[in-house]
């Protein structure tokens, strides 16, 4: 069995303490992976990946992505480690341009990642948008620099907080479109709304209620299996 | 005319260093820091006590480098003392009102510390008298005036230098917008933040030399300050550095404006009946942006 790249062991996180969100999950990333985590709204999905990047408080279990345990580091420590994150919304320095977005990523990263070159062979439109305030770009072509931005740190797992969200059809399908390319260099954990979109590309999916782990499986059974995506999927299944 | 300009520049000048680290330590922590007066007035009195330290052994050149220095560190100690330990783990813990009562505190425990230190009457610092002198179309500069519009000129640009140009200007600005997203961008958030109060302690060293420069100070001197000086930061548009300087200017524009006119008793009142007229029609200020 290959190593993985991310693991998480029984994490317990929230905003008040005694309160937690996100109850004693477990998950675990393969290199060249992606796993969904699906769940209704309020289950948990995004303070679990707020909490593994550090920008969520942790008050118990493990983190591991490479070497030393990383729960409850600091955000820039845990993105020195290795875990790039993209969060849902307010995901660009909107106030810079686009190059200063993607230099800043580059000043700060510790040791290697791709070059711009790679960005934009990845994401072509990116290159002639270099100038352009972050801040007067629509909802994919930031969702585009913020992905870029998370790559340029050179992580080894990258985490994205439902990019979908809000974008048009169009833009949806180059978003799925460009995760497909980056799994072959980084395993991904993906937050997912739109869940057909997200198992047609996932290996892997978790299903997460009330801040627990309810069900995990491959994304091909989820797939296939039209009475589990109605009972746990139901309204989710776009 | 020409000399109204120079004049509105000179005292926008003064106001735009006392006004910068209160625009930055708003941009990076949203609070109008009240106790960035007392910051001043630290400035003020460590140019004092290095331009007088140094009188007797040094010319007067060297004693306003040696004031400089010492105006400089201990407002930059201050404002970073005062950032760590009172306002970063207030803010930490979700700032709010707590945040600007802690401000107006430590305000007053830093004044009552200056008047313990150095008493409650006005100090001077013992310079050759200055004779203003004709540098053209009718208007009449001190050296010393001459020499704060270079030094203001020189540290805006720099400023602006260390913003657009270096990795710390850039981490302090995606720190100021997002600090969530500048940590996860592995900037060292707590650091930056330290620095941007280092930056704030900076200006007001260097606001504080030019105030000792000018006129007596008594430990009131950066208060008299804080209220344009906020003005000039809302006027520009909170926290942009830049639309801070655009204030400063007109502020000092104004103030002018009415001293030359024959309204000096009047000029805080014209200048805040800009600042109003302008706010209608601009909220966010000069150069702020509505809040997305």
């Amino acid at each position: 069995m290959r190593e993985a790249s991310l693991t998480v062991d029984r994490l317990i996180a929230g905003y008040v303490k005694g309160q937690p969100i996100v109850r004693e999950v477990s998950l675990s990333l393969a290199p060249a992976e992606i796993l969904a985590v699906f769940g209704p709204n309020g289950a948990g999905k995004s303070t679990l990946v707020k909490a593994i990047a550090g920008v969520a408080p942790v008050f118990g279990g493990a983190i591991h992505c490479g070497g030393s345990d990383l729960a409850g580091k600091p955000a820039h420590r845990i993105a020195r480690a290795g875990i790039g994150y993209v969060p849902q919304v307010k995901n660009v320095f909107t106030e810079m341009s686009v190059r200063e977005n993607l230099d800043l990523a580059i000043a700060m990263r510790n040791g290697r990642g791709p070059t711009l070159a790679e960005i934009y062979e990845l994401f072509p439109d990116l290159q002639e948008m270099g100038r352009r305030r972050a801040g007067a770009l629509s909802g994919g072509q930031r969702q585009m620099v913020a992905i870029s931005r998370a790559l340029l740190l050179g992580p080894s797992v990258l985490i994205l907080d439902e990019p979908s969200a809000g974008l048009s059809p169009r833009n949806v399908d180059l978003v799925f479109q460009s995760l497909r390319q980056l799994r072959l260099h980084v395993p991904i954990l993906l937050v997912e709304q739109n869940v057909k979109a997200a198992l047609k590309i996932a290996d892997r999916a978790l299903l997460l209620a009330d801040g627990s782990v309810r069900l995990s499986a491959s994304a091909s059974e989820l797939l296939d299996d039209p009475a589990v995506m109605e009972t746990f999927l139901g309204g989710g299944t776009k | 005319m020409i000399s109204l300009l120079v004049d509105a520049v000179l005292v926008g000048a003064i106001l735009c260093l006392a006004s910068l680290g209160l625009s930055l330590a708003y941009a990076i922590f949203r609070f109008p820091n009240f106790a960035h007066a007392e910051f001043l007035t630290v400035g003020a009195y460590g140019a004092f006590v290095g331009f007088t330290a140094a009188a007797p052994v040094l010319n007067e050149p060297i004693q306003i480098l040696v004031g400089a220095a010492v105006a400089i560190l201990a407002a930059a100690l201050i404002a970073a003392l005062s950032g760590r330990i009172v306002f970063q783990p207030l803010a930490a813990r979700g700032g709010g009102p707590a945040l600007i009562i802690a401000a107006f505190a430590t305000g007053l425990l830093i004044r009552n510390l200056i008047v313990f230190l150095f008493g409650p009457t006005e100090l001077y610092v013992q310079r050759e008298l200055e004779i203003a002198e004709n540098i053209g179309y009718g208007v009449r500069l001190t050296p010393t005036e001459i020499g704060i519009l270079i030094a203001t000129a020189v540290v805006i640009y720099a400023l602006h230098l260390v913003m657009s140009r270096t990795t710390f200007g850039r981490c302090l600005r995606a720190t100021a917008e997002n600090p969530d997203l500048a940590a996860v961008t592995a900037i060292p958030v707590d650091r930056i933040r330290l620095g941007a109060w280092l930056l704030a302690g900076f200006y007001c060293g260097l606001s504080g030399l030019a105030l000792t420069m000018l006129a007596p100070i008594r430990p009131e001197t950066g208060y008299e300050y804080l209220l344009p000086a906020l003005a000039a930061v809302i006027l520009g548009g909170l926290g942009s550095i830049y639309g801070t300087l655009v204030g400063a200017m007109l502020i000092g524009l104004a103030e002018a404006a009415a001293v030359h006119y024959g309204f000096a008793e009047w000029r805080q009142v014209i200048s805040f009946a800009l600042i109003i007229l302008i706010l209608m029609i601009r909220p966010n200020g000069l150069m702020g942006r509505a809040a997305s």
